[in-house]
């Protein structure tokens, strides 16, 4: 019987252990990185043109850079190119856009000639202008202030934002604060966070609908007093973004990296011919104050 | 030759037998144990006539009256019994079969079962496991598992190291229809995925599909792994406990009313909490945590009359993991659970000589749950209920006619309402923020009517079925056709010429995260939104029977799947839940918007060379083959290899039996690496982020503010190969009372470092970066005992 325990305690606990070993690595491919977005809002023309760095084996510090390729912007549209010089403080192909001056509608493609002859290339069109009148507040509900354990104040707030003059192939995205304004007068603002990070893609001939539903939390002043009932939505404030596939992919993409263990594998996003990876990405914007 | 006549009892002569022909009808039972015997080969001479008996132990065979017949009952492991008839009118017999118990006897037998050909057989790619196989065969810490049995077939992949989780044909887990007594299981796992949920003490029949569909089954695009309980003894009191290193099972049948019903009842419990509870509590100041599972398998059955059987079976299972940390003035507790329930009550009817009915009322329940609780001094703090469940509640009937020695055709209907609540949470933080919104349950409804012939006509063997399948979700319905045909050409009598053609809907998705196999993985139905699964099956294939009870069969397949889902690149199971996408309605099922539907391809041959009796028996088995995917969302749009997609999957399995005191068994598995999605490389640059206010992209008054992983394309890294040996001893002993057996078994006998998961660790200085490797289990010995009473 006392051998039976014996056995039992032996091989129950030697089958228990982890084992690591070094294994051969993933296969790297230097890959090149073309990043670049174009906005009217921007003087510049900028294109940042860099590699890919090993994961494994030994890191490096600097991040690469390219400086001896010929970078060429060219607006399709009206059929007019130029050749970005490479600024070596700033380390990034750069010149002013009065050269080239960036305009919505008008479709435009960057040339990236490397040194050993190898040519990338990307085409994006300029999402069309915005107008301030094009977003409008729908219906919205303000709840009754709540304490909250945390020591401050709650409460429960649902707001639907609706963008219209939107075009298939570009996409919209509101990024607004809500100012409230409590019984004393005193002005709260929220982040108006929306599903998908807020993007949806463009219809032409329909209105989008953005609906925010949450419970947002009142910061009291140091030395202030307490928000008070009744809450009155003042107003809605923001930026509303419009953007072309490429600089909505990168953006998506870089948003979803997380640390979530269980997150699926994100690849890169790349709209270069020949194998580079990035995007040729290009937005605009307008700001606005809505008053419901 | 010699027959063994062991039980033949003509109880009923029925009067209404038609012009020309007579049939022989009644049930096949295990002599020992009065068990039912499905799938024994009944075959006539010199007319050369042949069926098999149903799952219930039915057959019927029809003869030219008059004319003297020898009838033969075979089946492998069994001694083969024989009749002589020669009768003008229908008859109702019941045959007893002996089990082979000695291996002194079974060089006697093996000349009668190497007659058990797979050239009797008119279907493919069906492949009938023998429980007793089970359980000679080494297991990872002794736990006999029937799926990691079914994982050593040729076209049968595993997932992880240790996993119970099976790949069929490049389809993927959620593709398999789990059926126990006609219920449908779930997640057919213990402890994480590394044992199944069967208990192989409670089985009397596995029979595995993976091609060739027959019509009866429906719902599921790659396999049917169907399973009988056993009925229990309806002659004596029996029954066998065993004791291992991580678990203790125990199963009791017998008869209720001696040779009118019986029952059989079994169990079994983990003990890993109990034997680690301690050292937790001693290292951790008194926390208090552990995992066990527990499973339990009940069935009875009474016989109502001679045509009339009723049969009630079910199983109960769950997983714990628990934790429990209390101080003075905080508490952290968590449950982590999930489990199955099962019930099915069975009516059997026979109308007459030809016709044999089975009713069914079928329940089915799985859930999972997370709970979370924090609290501080005594004020709950947090608290956190996670929860995804699906009950089904179904309906069957099926009816297998035999109208002439030609034909056996079977029909039927199936009705499921299947619930679900995909994900659904409770959260409660302090005393004023408490969300308590549960996601409606989808109501879906799933129903099937068949109907299929075997169809013996010459050297042919003609399969045909039709299946038309019938769901209805959100007020919208689908009718699918489902097609099914095997045809099978004898050359000789032990050489035929196979193939196979299925097409199949599958109504449920499994959303299962890359690289984990835990249970969070959701089960969630086809909605207006996210199609149903369908798939189309060819496979064509040679069988051949050899001396010595040897038989090979050789097969290929091509499969194509639609509407094949998986979560969208960066998405994943936390984000299920509209808790975790502020703004969305929890109308709108929040996990569609997760998921990308594509499609998949899977093609590949298959050999088994198999040898089921004698002293040394087992098989080989290889798998050549190919599985890739397409998405739109996902690896750009371009097709990449499935993370099981195998070339090359091969398995040996042996089992001698020296004496009847020793048993020695060894199994040999060989499967190329898994395909995975690793980081190849990295970029740092400048991203762009819009907001309130707005700004302009500048690279050049910023700073690299991200780095971005290269995986390069999806799937694009292989693991390394992973082999391993089992061994096993099993040393029994004849004692007054009943058989004692110890078994002593090595896991991964020759110490091999299979990769379960890699990782990248950066040295100290933080200057390289190297790839390593975690393996799970090295070489693991464990020893059990089981005493098996008379």
């Amino acid at each position: 019987m006392r051998l039976g325990w014996i056995l039992i305690v032996f091989f129950g606990f030697t089958g228990c252990y982890d084992q690591a070993a070094e294994v051969d690595l993933p296969t790297y491919n230097k890959r090149t990185v073309i990043t670049s977005y174009l906005s009217p809002k921007d003087q510049n023309i900028t294109v940042e043109l860099t590699y890919t760095l090993p994961y494994f084996g030994k890191q490096v510090a600097d991040v690469p850079r390219v400086g001896d390729a010929k970078v060429v912007v060219s607006d399709m549209t009206v059929g007019k190119s130029v050749q970005l010089p490479f600024d070596s403080s700033i380390m990034l192909y750069r010149i002013r856009a009065f050269a080239l001056p960036i305009v919505n509608d008008h479709e435009y493609r960057i040339d990236v000639i490397m040194k050993d002859g190898t040519t990338h290339w990307s085409k994006t069109r300029i999402p069309p202008a915005l107008k301030e009148a094009d977003l409008k507040v729908g219906k919205f509900v303000v709840g009754k202030l709540e304490e909250s354990n945390w020591g401050g104040q709650s409460v429960s707030a649902s707001l639907e934002m609706i963008a219209g003059n939107t075009q298939t192939g570009f996409y919209y995205s509101p990024q607004f604060e809500m100012v409230l304004e409590d019984g004393n007068g005193d002005f709260y603002g929220s982040l108006l966070y929306f599903p998908n990070e807020g993007i949806e893609a463009g219809k032409t001939g329909d209105a989008l609908r953005y609906l925010f539903n949450d419970r947002i939390y009142i910061d009291q002043f140091s030395g202030g007093s307490p928000a008070l009932d009744p809450l009155i939505l003042k107003e809605v404030v923001g930026t509303f973004w419009v953007m072309d596939e490429g600089y909505k992919e990168r953006y998506v993409r870089e948003m979803q990296i997380s640390d979530n263990p269980f997150a699926e594998p994100i690849l890169m996003y790349s709209n270069w011919s020949n194998g580079a990876i990035g995007a040729l990405g290009s937005y605009d914007w307008v700001e606005a104050v809505i008053t419901p | 030759m010699m027959c063994f006549l062991l039980g033949f009892t003509v109880s009923a002569v029925n009067a209404q037998a038609p012009t020309q022909k007579a049939s022989i009808s009644g049930y096949l039972r295990e002599k020992s144990s009065g068990e039912m015997l499905g799938n024994v080969v009944v075959a006539a001479a010199p007319s050369n006539t042949r069926t098999l008996s149903n799952s219930y132990g039915f057959f019927s065979i029809t003869l030219t009256k008059g004319q003297p017949q020898w009838v033969y009952f075979r089946f492998p492991g069994f001694y083969t019994d024989s009749l002589y008839w020669s009768a003008k009118l229908d008859t109702a017999v019941n045959i007893e079969l002996d089990a082979i118990q000695t291996a002194e006897s079974v060089g006697t037998v093996e000349i009668r079962a190497k007659k058990t050909t797979i050239a009797d057989r008119a279907d493919m790619s069906r492949i009938d496991i023998p429980v007793q196989q089970i359980k000679d065969i080494p297991a990872l810490l002794g736990e006999k598992d029937v799926m990691k049995v079914i994982q050593l077939m040729p076209g049968v992949q595993k997932g992880g190291e240790g996993q119970s989780g099976i790949y069929v044909r490049g389809g993927g887990p959620d593709q398999n229809l789990i059926v126990l007594d006609e219920a449908i299981v779930y997640n057919a796992s213990h402890l994480f995925g590394f044992f199944s949920l069967f208990n192989g003490d409670a089985l009397r029949s596995v029979e595995l599909v993976k091609g060739g569909f027959p019509s009866r089954y429906g719902g599921r695009l790659s396999s049917v792994i169907d399973m009988n309980m056993k009925e229990g003894n309806n002659k004596k009191f029996a029954g066998e406990v065993g004791i291992g290193i991580i678990s203790s099972r125990a199963v009791f049948e017998g008869p209720i009313v001696k040779g009118k019903s019986s029952f059989m009842i079994s169990g079994r419990r983990t003990y890993l909490d109990a034997l680690v509870q301690p050292l937790i509590m001693a290292t951790t100041n008194g926390a208090n945590a552990g995992y066990y599972f527990y499973d339990m398998n009940a069935k009875a059955n009474y016989i109502l009359s001679d045509r009339d059987k009723l049969y009630v079976s079910g199983y109960f299972g769950r997983d714990k993991f628990y934790l429990n940390d209390k101080t003075n003035q905080t508490q952290f507790k968590t449950n982590f659970g999930w489990g199955n329930r099962t019930l099915t009550t069975r009516w059997n009817h026979q109308f007459d000589a030809k016709t044999f009915a089975n009713a069914a009322l079928i329940y089915s329940h799985y859930d999972l749950s997370i709970k979370l609780l924090q609290k501080e001094n005594d004020t709950s703090q947090f608290e956190l209920d996670y929860s995804s469940t699906i009950n089904d509640y179904g309906v069957k009937y099926d009816v297998d006619y035999r109208p002439n020695p030609k034909h056996l055709i079977r029909s039927g209907f199936s009705v499921i309402n299947h619930q679900f609540s995909p994900s659904a949470i409770v959260l409660k933080v302090g005393k004023d923020f408490n969300f308590n919104r549960k996601i409606q349950v989808i109501n879906t409804y799933e129903s099937g009517v068949y109907v299929e012939d075997q169809w013996r006509e010459g050297r042919w063997n003609l399969y045909p079925g039709l299946r038309v399948s019938h769901y209805v979700v959100d007020q919208k319905q689908v009718v699918n056709p489902e097609p099914r045909m095997s045809v099978a050409y004898n050359i000789r009598k032990d050489l035929a010429l196979k193939g196979s053609y299925a097409l199949m809907n599958q109504y449920i998705h499994l959303l299962s995260s890359t690289g984990i196999g835990l249970p969070t993985d959701l089960w969630v139905p086809a909605t207006a939104n996210v199609k149903a699964m369908q798939s189309q099956q060819f496979a064509a294939g040679v069988a051949k029977d050899f001396n010595k009870g040897y038989s090979l069969s050789v097969e290929g397949y091509y499969k194509t799947m639609n509407n094949v889902i998986t979560y969208k690149e960066g998405a994943s199971f936390l984000l299920n839940d509209d808790f975790f996408n502020p703004g969305v309605s929890v109308n709108e099922k929040a996990w569609e918007s997760q998921v990308t539907s594509g499609q998949g391809w899977s093609y590949g041959t298959e050999v088994f060379l198999q040898k089921q009796v004698g002293k040394l028996s087992g098989w080989i088995g290889y798998t050549l083959s190919w599985t890739q995917l397409q998405f739109d969302q996902v690896n750009q749009g371009e097709k990449f290899y499935a993370k099981y997609d195998r070339r090359h999957d091969a398995s040996v399995v042996a089992i001698y039996r020296l004496n009847k005191l020793f048993t020695a068994s060894a199994t040999w598995v060989y499967g190329t690496g898994n395909a995975i999605t690793m980081p190849q490389g990295y970029l740092r640059g400048s991203g762009h982020y819009m907001g309130s206010i707005p700004e302009v992209w500048d690279p050049a008054s910023g700073f690299f503010n991200n780095e971005i992983i290269d995986y390069g394309k999806r799937n694009s890294f292989r693991m390394e190969a992973y082999h391993r040996l089992d061994v096993g001893f099993q040393f029994r002993k004849e004692k007054p009372r009943g058989i004692k057996t110890w078994e002593l078994s090595f896991y991964n006998a020759y110490n091999r470092f299979n990769p379960f998961f890699y990782y990248g660790q950066m040295n100290d200085q933080g200057t390289v970066r190297t790839l390593r490797k975690a393996t799970l289990f090295p070489m693991i010995p464990s020893l059990s005992w089981t005493f098996k009473f008379r």
